[in-house]
């Protein structure tokens, strides 16, 4: 992708940083904000884990469109992989819960 | 027979030239798109945590998976974009690899959207704060 015209990878990574930090706000907050419901904990902190993960998605796509490498790509998709778990983590969690 | 072979080459790098310039355009709404979500559910998911104005979290994901879904679309039209002028097979595999990731992630934001929409019309959301206490 050497000679296709893309966005400058410092200007994009200047500005993922705004949802990587929200994502690391929320999987930690979450943290705090979750221990405190007992034996709910995991489930309670699924839900943080998973906007944690939107966020972490979003700068993941932002920097794609500066940096379009095989390890960023490699990024995304594990990121995608991810909060498919945990989605489908949280519905089951949700469903066995009644 | 000359003069158009060098109408059609002169033609041809005027549209090279009119894509390299719409690639990062678009590139770069589609990133505004998505920055602007975040905005928005961050903004939203602090007003939550701040009892100001709750909402489950749920809703904030969709709000930022509407935003990132269009931004998506944007990306994927600079991906397509950028085919037409990608001189090499490892550019081309590249992008068939980065188009195909952003078309499933399209497919199951769309899938998101869709259940959390349903569950939101069956009120069956739990605001932020509230989530986690059982």
């Amino acid at each position: 992708m050497s000679e296709s015209p893309h966005l400058s990878s410092d200007l994009v990574t200047a500005i993922a940083l705004i949802p990587f930090a929200l994502a690391a706000f929320v999987i930690t907050f979450g943290a705090f904000r979750a221990l405190p419901a007992g034996r709910h904990a995991g489930s309670a902190y699924a839900g943080y884990l998973a906007l944690g993960l939107e966020f972490f998605l979003a700068a993941g796509l932002i920097r794609l469109a500066g940096a379009q490498d095989f390890a960023m790509l490699g990024l995304v998709a594990a990121i995608i992989a991810a909060r498919r778990v945990i989605s489908l983590g949280i519905r089951y969690g949700a469903r066995a819960a009644g | 027979m000359l003069v158009l072979a060098t109408a059609t080459e002169s033609l041809e790098d005027a549209v090279r030239d009119g894509v390299d310039f719409a690639i990062p355009m678009v590139e770069a709404i589609g990133a505004a798109i998505i920055i602007i979500g975040v905005l928005v559910a961050g903004i939203s998911y602090l007003l939550s945590e701040l009892r100001i104005r709750p909402i489950a979290y749920e809703h904030v994901r969709l709000q930022l998976g509407r935003f990132i879904a269009l931004g998506i679309e944007f990306q994927l039209a600079s991906d397509i974009l950028t085919t037409a002028v990608s001189p090499t097979f490892r550019d081309i595999g590249m992008l068939g690899a980065i188009a195909g990731i952003r078309t499933l992630l399209n497919y199951f934001l769309s899938q998101e959207i869709e259940r959390v929409e349903k569950l939101e019309r069956e009120g069956m959301l739990r605001p932020i704060g509230m989530a986690q206490t059982g």
